[in-house]
């Protein structure tokens, strides 16, 4: 009895044994093969991706900092606090770092599959897209990888390229983009493009916009003047983020910053200075109450409730207009736009001397203003209500004791159509991180006209952003040394 | 070891700690993993909170894997059960304490723990080994001659809050030194010099300050306060307060928080005859948390055991057991609706038991039922900025409901009287509901947020082993098992969530929302491991005891097989002639051993992936492709795919003694141990320029070393009188020995709010963060006024690891009495008090509060000068340049853990001594009683869970952790508080 058990027992056991040790029982689908993502993408799905990342790029925290930084919006309270007063470390930069690299990679995904079947429309958009991310690294960051960027096998740990090279590899990069977005070859999905909805020749004058922007970094006028002619000509041009109004999906990140993130941490009340410099009144005549006019023929008024907004998260506070103007849920963000574009053949004419050709520019965006339109949004009625104007200059306005000068400033024509240029630009261009670079770029610019933007620190506004600390670990022999800190200059606004 | 089958632990070479059920019960925890705190060696447990039902992190020895799972493998009665610790399914970073899972099991249907601590006695176990493994064996019938026992025990508790942080009730809400209603910060006037009596209110609806008003419940209206003006660094002067008068303070630390309590019921009947027993019981935790509501824990667990010996040659039993839990837990942590986060930022002079009334707005329109929190006193807002954490309580609910069956069905043959051969299956299956509510008027999301997850694991585990057993004389026996295993892990998890509520009061439904509101996703991964196992028990002289054990694994998430062996020597060394029958050294044993065990990586690591698009932002939350916006994109993943991958292999060297002296009355037991876990799967960090953020390779390698003695003495042993004193001491060296040459990498996973970090030669998981900048000789750089320079780059700040843990247990019986104690220390281990560095900037933490006097004209950090002689709010610090004054501009800046100029300011000594239980219990079980009642005895107990703590520590229980069960230990960042309890049980048995 026990014998036969015994042998049965065994075999059972051996059969199991046998059975089991099939390696079949390791190569179920879902064993071998991740259940839970793709492992490819194709070019129009990749497009609608790289172009979120580009998106978020021009919200984020870097993008906060830098207009932070150039006197428009306050940090009031826990991180916003300190990076008000010029407070971060490496470790504040990491996430942005990121969000550009990645994104910028994924553009050169989409350039490798592009390329190859002759798709120069989708081409030229991802060399746009990836000129636009390494141009706000660089000019945040100095020298930065690029050269030998996104080739992991090759260069796992990149070099720095000086700053200049990497100028110089855009504009060319640009050039490039051009071409082939003006070649009408190929073509991409629409509703997966939303910037454009796909259109080339926007594209097009898009990298005109942003190549004349570098130039005008360089202090190339006659470059950018001539790139920005081919650029953006009219704001139906305007490259924007669309956003729509789903938390925590495709929500406006100011807005989401503002209202849910973040609320009364950061605002528009003493230290900012934009809303002080809007109120400014050239000629010393006393502002009304409530009004914005730098001078007669400029009310800004209305903008200026379409910025801001009082009572919003704390009582009394001057806060960001996310009711119903600049801030809400679905409004727009600018990339590129065609009131950039003009004041940049505006502010390189006059550093040329081309004074009228200079006025015309100026009043060309200032026409535009008028119809209360600004990135993508038109101001409302209730705020158009409380005044805007935008009159025609004529080279005469900016004659020392002309309309737009006056003689107290001190200013001859040339400085004095320089400063309204920069006000008008440091005006439209909130939110943006250029106003960053324009308050750093104008201390170098000649002749030196500057906007009297205090600065919140003793130490004086910092030149730059510090390379991050993920950086410093993983590429520590490539990062320059001794690490610069937020105060040091830029190579090109040395 | 293999679980199931018993070994003599004299003859066992590996170390082994065994904590009996009873001592597990009696810890007045509701989970078993927090009840075996501070009774073994080298094991740590640290709660994530005093949570209902939260899960605590364990550690054995130290750390040994970087992304692999790190916590020790789990076995009941044989079979491998899942201790999730349940991951980012938050609406907020580490809102809402997680739990473990391995706390499902009933703590009074254990009979015994066996925590397998070397890699030795683990080898069987193979790639999920490595943390250690932890045997529960569940309680079983015993022969009773067919008599039915019955026990039933109830308990009952009532828990508090055992520490908290302090908080100034000294200075009001505003800015400058003036009051201002509703300002996000307390650095206003100073309440003791107001007028005193009501405020006044601005109630007039012409005056241009006038801003509507509040009616809340019981009547009472609020309206607007007139502000204080100017500035002044003692909050002091006429104009300093407005229209604020009243001196009311309130104490914010414990707005949300009451006496919590538990009931626990436990039913076990057991019994059998000489063939076949049977245990069946029944348990019920009805818990009622320190938040005031939502949050409580309900347990009911069902048991059933049986065996029956059908013949001399064929066995078989089964054991099942179902868990049902059921959870409500309040917000904490890092998030603006966190019950610590709102209740510590708010002003002394606020009071928020008033949480919600009807705004009347200037115009006169009422808008019903609004959030009223300190930065929205008259509820003016739709959103409050910070949650009240009243309001809090009362709104948000978040549950979490599992169902789970464990169960295995083992059948037993013995051919012959030396072979046995058993087969063995088990089953763990649960689905976790988990559900997340933010209503409309939170802070978080104050349009509205909810998520319902379904997260469900099964696990399918068989064993087939064949056990021969042979004497071949009185020198020599042997013992030889082969067997092979099959394991099969799924997972799924269904994601749904919508924000922005259509109907703000709805009940919680995924059609309250636009179809563009509404994010799903589902995700689910399996694992296979089959392997082939044997071990080889020789017994020589019946002194010499050898452990060969080999194990060789394949599994579907590495490819090829891995072979770990293992090698055990023990020897009884009291059993030499020279040392038989000694009184004074009554037993005595060497133990050698050596052993390999592994790690197996994730799942799907092989490929690089691409993923629908998410960008997100520090301080935003960022953007997704899924929109209709953006039409749906996809980009490749940041994290590099790697096919080549293999496990984690930890090999280990350990030697110990056993001693017991005076005739078995002292016994001392010492280990030491080294090992080395090489081919750690590091997801390393690369720079963001390739493309990649990060790649998975097997590079690092960690190494721990140690010692463990435990200690046991029974002092008297006269008569009815018996006292025995137990301790139990560990050391754990740890050391990153090797990162594949990258200097430092974040420890993985969310939480890592002290910068937690592993860097090359530096211990697991170190802070990794700022500090002032310092000149060559270490003193700080200055700026003229003599403050410090902000610090830019990372250095090591802190080590959370402790350098040694120990334990001292008492037990005192007289007759029917008993009294047991139990303390234990933790020594040398570093803090992280962020949230004490956030209060700071608001000006609410007790440090704020102070008062000083200029001892000079002093400098503040915004470049002010106090006139020597005069009072200011604030302390007086010299960083090496004379004396500064540190005031509002210091706290705000860089003098607050916002702010990055120094993270090693909050860093705090987080060693402590406690009395983690102490038990007094009386049983009756005289003659007279068991005749005059039936019964065999009734027991009664009070117990003192977590009664006293000695910490240097300044912030809540430093037994806590922000990020749960995460590797990155030892923060705080409004983690919710931990808890003490006093217990009343009574156990009745018939």
């Amino acid at each position: 009895m026990r014998n036969k058990i015994f042998i049965k027992a065994v075999s059972i056991l051996i059969a199991l044994v046998v059975f089991t040790s099939c390696a079949d029982l390791l190569d179920t689908q879902d064993i071998k093969v991740n259940p839970n993502a793709p492992a490819d993408a194709p070019i129009d799905v990749l497009m609608s991706g790289m172009l979120v990342g580009l998106s978020a790029a021009h919200e984020d925290t870097d993008t906060r900092i830098a207009y932070m930084w150039a006197g428009q919006l306050a940090g009031l309270s826990r991180q916003h606090a300190g990076f008000g007063i010029y407070n971060v470390a490496a470790s504040t930069f990491d996430p942005s770092w990121s969000t550009a690299y990645s994104a910028a990679s994924n553009a050169r995904i989409l350039q490798r599959k592009a390329a190859p079947i002759n798709n120069k429309v989708a081409l030229g958009i991802a060399q746009v897209a990836e000129a636009l991310l390494m141009a706000k690294i660089t000019v945040l960051y100095g020298d930065i990888p690029y050269s030998q960027a996104f080739e992991e096998v090759t260069y796992p740990t990149p070099i720095f390229d000086k700053q200049a090279d990497v100028y110089t590899a855009l504009i060319a990069l640009l050039n490039d983009a051009y071409a082939n977005l003006s070649s009408g070859v190929g073509s991409v999905d629409g509703s997966k493009e939303f910037i454009f909805g796909g259109s080339g020749s926007k594209w097009a004058k898009a990298a005109k916009t942003l190549q004349s922007r570098l130039y005008l970094h360089l202090g190339q006028y006659a470059n950018a003047v001539a790139a920005a002619q081919l650029g953006i000509t009219d704001p139906d041009g305007d490259a924007l983020i669309p956003h729509g109004t789903a938390q925590t999906i495709d929500n406006n990140l100011n807005f989401d910053f503002f209202e849910n993130s973040r609320p009364g941490d950061t605002g528009f009340d003493d230290p900012a200075y934009l809303p002080v410099f809007m109120k400014i009144r050239l000629d010393g005549v006393a502002q009304a109450s409530g009004k914005a006019m730098r001078n007669s023929a400029t009310d800004e008024t209305a903008v200026y409730n379409h910025f801001f907004k009082v009572g919003v998260y704390s009582t009394g506070a001057l806060d960001p207009n996310t009711v119903d103007g600049m801030f809400v849920s679905d409004a727009p963000h600018p990339l590129l736009t065609f009131y950039e574009n003009q004041l940049i053949i505006a502010e390189s004419q006059a550093r040329l001397g081309n004074i009228s050709d200079a006025v015309t520019a100026l009043n060309s965006a200032r026409q535009s203003l008028a119809t209360g339109y600004i990135n993508g949004q038109f101001i409302n009625s209730a705020n158009q209500a409380k005044g805007i104007q935008y009159d025609d200059y004529s080279d005469a306005d900016f004659l020392s004791g002309g309309l737009a000068n006056p003689v107290s400033t001190g200013r001859d024509q040339q400085k004095g159509l320089l400063y309204e240029i920069i006000s008008q630009k440091y005006i439209v261009s909130l939110a943006q991180y250029n106003v960053f670079t324009d308050v750093r770029r104008l201390a170098k610019a000649t002749p030196i006209v500057q906007l009297p933007i205090p600065p919140t620190n003793v130490r004086g506004i910092p030149g730059r952003y510090i390379y991050p600390q993920n950086e410093i670990n993983t590429n520590g022999a490539n990062v320059p040394s001794p690490l610069p800190d937020q105060f040091t200059k830029l190579p090109i606004f040395q | 070891m293999i679980s199931g089958v018993k070994v003599d632990k004299d003859k066992f070479a590996s170390s082994v700690s065994t904590v009996q059920g009873g001592n597990i019960a009696r810890s007045g925890e509701t989970g078993l993993l927090q009840g075996l705190s501070g009774k073994a060696a080298g094991v740590q447990i640290t709660k994530s909170g005093g949570d209902p039902g939260a899960g605590a992190y364990i550690q054995i020895r130290g750390q040994n894997t970087i992304n692999g799972n790190a916590q020790p493998l789990f076995i009941v009665d044989g079979v491998p059960i899942s201790n999730l610790n349940e991951y980012g399914q938050t609406g907020s970073a580490n809102s809402i304490n997680s739990q473990s899972r391995a706390n499902d099991i009933n703590p009074d249907d254990i009979a015994s723990m066996e925590v397998l601590k070397g890699a030795s006695a683990a080898a069987l176990w193979g790639t999920r080994a490595a943390n250690g493994v932890i045997i529960i064996t569940t309680k079983k019938g015993k022969d009773t001659n067919g008599k039915v026992n019955i026990d039933f025990k109830s308990t009952v508790s009532f828990d508090k809050v055992n520490k908290m942080h302090e908080l100034q009730t000294t200075y009001g809400g505003g800015t400058d030194g003036h009051y201002k209603q509703g300002n996000r910060e307390t650095w206003g006037d100073k309440i003791a010099d107001r007028t005193g009596g009501t405020d006044a209110f601005i109630t007039d609806p012409a005056a241009p300050e006038y801003n509507g008003f509040v009616t809340f419940a019981d009547g009472t209206k609020r309206y607007a306060i007139a502000p204080g003006t100017g500035t002044s660094f003692s909050g002091t002067g006429a104009d300093a307060h407005g229209g604020k008068n009243s001196k009311d303070v309130y104490d914010h630390r414990y707005d949300a928080f009451q006496t919590g309590h538990f009931v626990d019921n436990n039913l076990q009947i057991s019994g059998g005859n000489s063939r076949t027993n049977f245990m069946i019981s029944y348990s019920n935790l009805n818990q009622q948390g320190v938040v005031k509501s939502f949050s409580d824990y309900k347990r009911n667990s069902a048991r059933v055991n049986v065996s029956s010996q059908f013949t001399d040659w064929f066995r078989a039993s089964a054991n099942v057991a179902y868990v049902n839990s059921f959870s409500t837990r309040a917000q904490g942590g890092d998030n603006v609706d966190g019950l610590m986060l709102g209740g510590l930022r708010t002003s002394p002079d606020f009071d928020n038991s008033y949480y919600q009334g009807d705004y009347t707005t200037v115009t006169g329109a009422i808008l019903p039922d609004r959030h009223v929190s300190f930065r929205n006193p008259l509820g003016k807002n739709f959103g409050p900025s910070y949650s009240n954490p009243l309001w809090n309580i009362h709104n948000n609910k978040n549950t979490t409901s599992v169902d789970r069956v464990i169960g295995n069905l083992e059948l037993a043959v013995d051919p012959t009287d030396w072979l046995n051969i058993t087969g063995r299956a088990g089953v763990d299956n649960f689905t976790d509901h988990n559900n997340e509510t933010f209503p409309q008027k939170s802070a978080s999301y104050n349009t509205g947020f909810m998520q319902r997850n379904v997260n469900s694991e099964a696990q399918f585990n068989a064993d087939l082993f064949a056990r021969a057993t042979k004497t071949f004389n009185d020198k020599f026996s042997l013992i030889l098992l082969i067997g092979a295993n099959f394991n099969d892990r799924k997972r799924e998890t269904i994601h749904t969530q919508i924000t922005d509520f259509i109907i703000p009061n709805a009940p919680d439904l995924l059609t309250n929302a636009l179809n563009s509101n509404l994010q799903a996703y589902n995700y689910r991964t399996q694992i296979r491991t089959y392997a082939y196992y044997a071990s080889a028990d020789l017994a020589l002289a019946d002194q010499l005891f050898l452990t060969l054990t080999a194990r060789r694994e394949s599994a579907s998430t590495f490819a090829n097989s891995f072979f770990f062996p293992s090698a055990a020597l023990a020897w009884q060394f009291t059993k030499l002639d020279v040392l038989k029958d000694n009184n004074l050294l009554s037993f005595g044993k060497l133990r050698l051993s050596y052993g390999q065990v592994g790690i197996q990586p994730q799942p799907y690591l092989n490929l690089t992936q691409f993923n629908p698009t998410f960008y997100g932002d520090s301080y935003a939350y960022g953007l997704a492709a899924v929109s209709g916006v953006y039409g749906g994109g996809y980009t490749r993943s940041g994290l590099q795919g790697n096919p080549n991958l293999k496990p984690e292999r930890k090999t280990e060297v350990e030697i110990g003694t056993d001693l017991r002296f005076l005739g078995d009355r002292l016994t001392f037991s010492a280990t030491a141990y080294s090992n080395q876990t090489t081919d750690v799967i590091l997801t390393l960090s690369v720079p963001y320029e390739t493309g990649f953020s990060s790649k998975n390779i097997n590079a690092a390698e960690i190494h721990n070393k140690g010692l463990e003695v435990e200690l046991g003495y029974d002092i008297l042993n006269k008569g009815n009188l018996r006292w025995n004193i137990s301790g139990n001491w560990a050391a754990n060296r740890n050391i990153v020995y090797s990162l594949a040459g990258s200097a430092a990498q974040g420890v993985p996973g969310n939480g890592a709010y002290g910068g937690q970090s592993l860097i090359e030669g530096q211990p697991f998981g170190v802070f990794y963060g700022t500090d002032f900048q310092k000149e060559a000789n270490g003193t700080y750089k200055l700026d003229a006024s003599g403050f410090p320079l902000d610090g830019i780059a990372n250095e090591v700040i802190g080590n959370p690891n402790a350098k040694w843990r120990a334990g001292i247990g008492n037990k005192l019986e007289y007759k029917g009495i008993s009294l047991y104690f139990l303390f234990d220390q933790v020594y040398g281990n570093d803090y992280w008090n962020g949230t004490r560095g956030a209060l700071y900037t608001f000006g609410t933490h007790a440090d704020n509060g102070i008062t000083s006097i200029a001892s000079s004209d002093l400098k503040t950090y915004d470049g002010a000068t106090i006139p020597a002689g005069s009072e200011f709010r604030g302390q007086i610090k010299d960083f090496g340049g004379g004396p500064v004054a540190l005031t509002q501009a210091w706290y705000k800046g860089p003098g607050t853990s916002f702010n990055q100029a120094s993270a090693k300011q909050f860093v705090e000594n987080g060693g402590s001594t406690r009395l983690r239980e102490v038990t007094v219990s009386y049983r009756v079980a005289g003659a007279g009683f068991r005749k005059a009642s039936k019964l065999s005895s009734i027991d009664f107990s009070l117990t003192g869970r977590n009664v006293l703590l000695w910490t240097k520590y300044r912030g809540v229980d430093p037994e806590t952790n922000i990020s749960g069960a995460s590797l990155a230990r030892g923060s705080d960042w409004f983690t919710n508080p931990n808890t003490k309890s006093i217990l009343f049980s009574i156990k009745i048995s018939y």
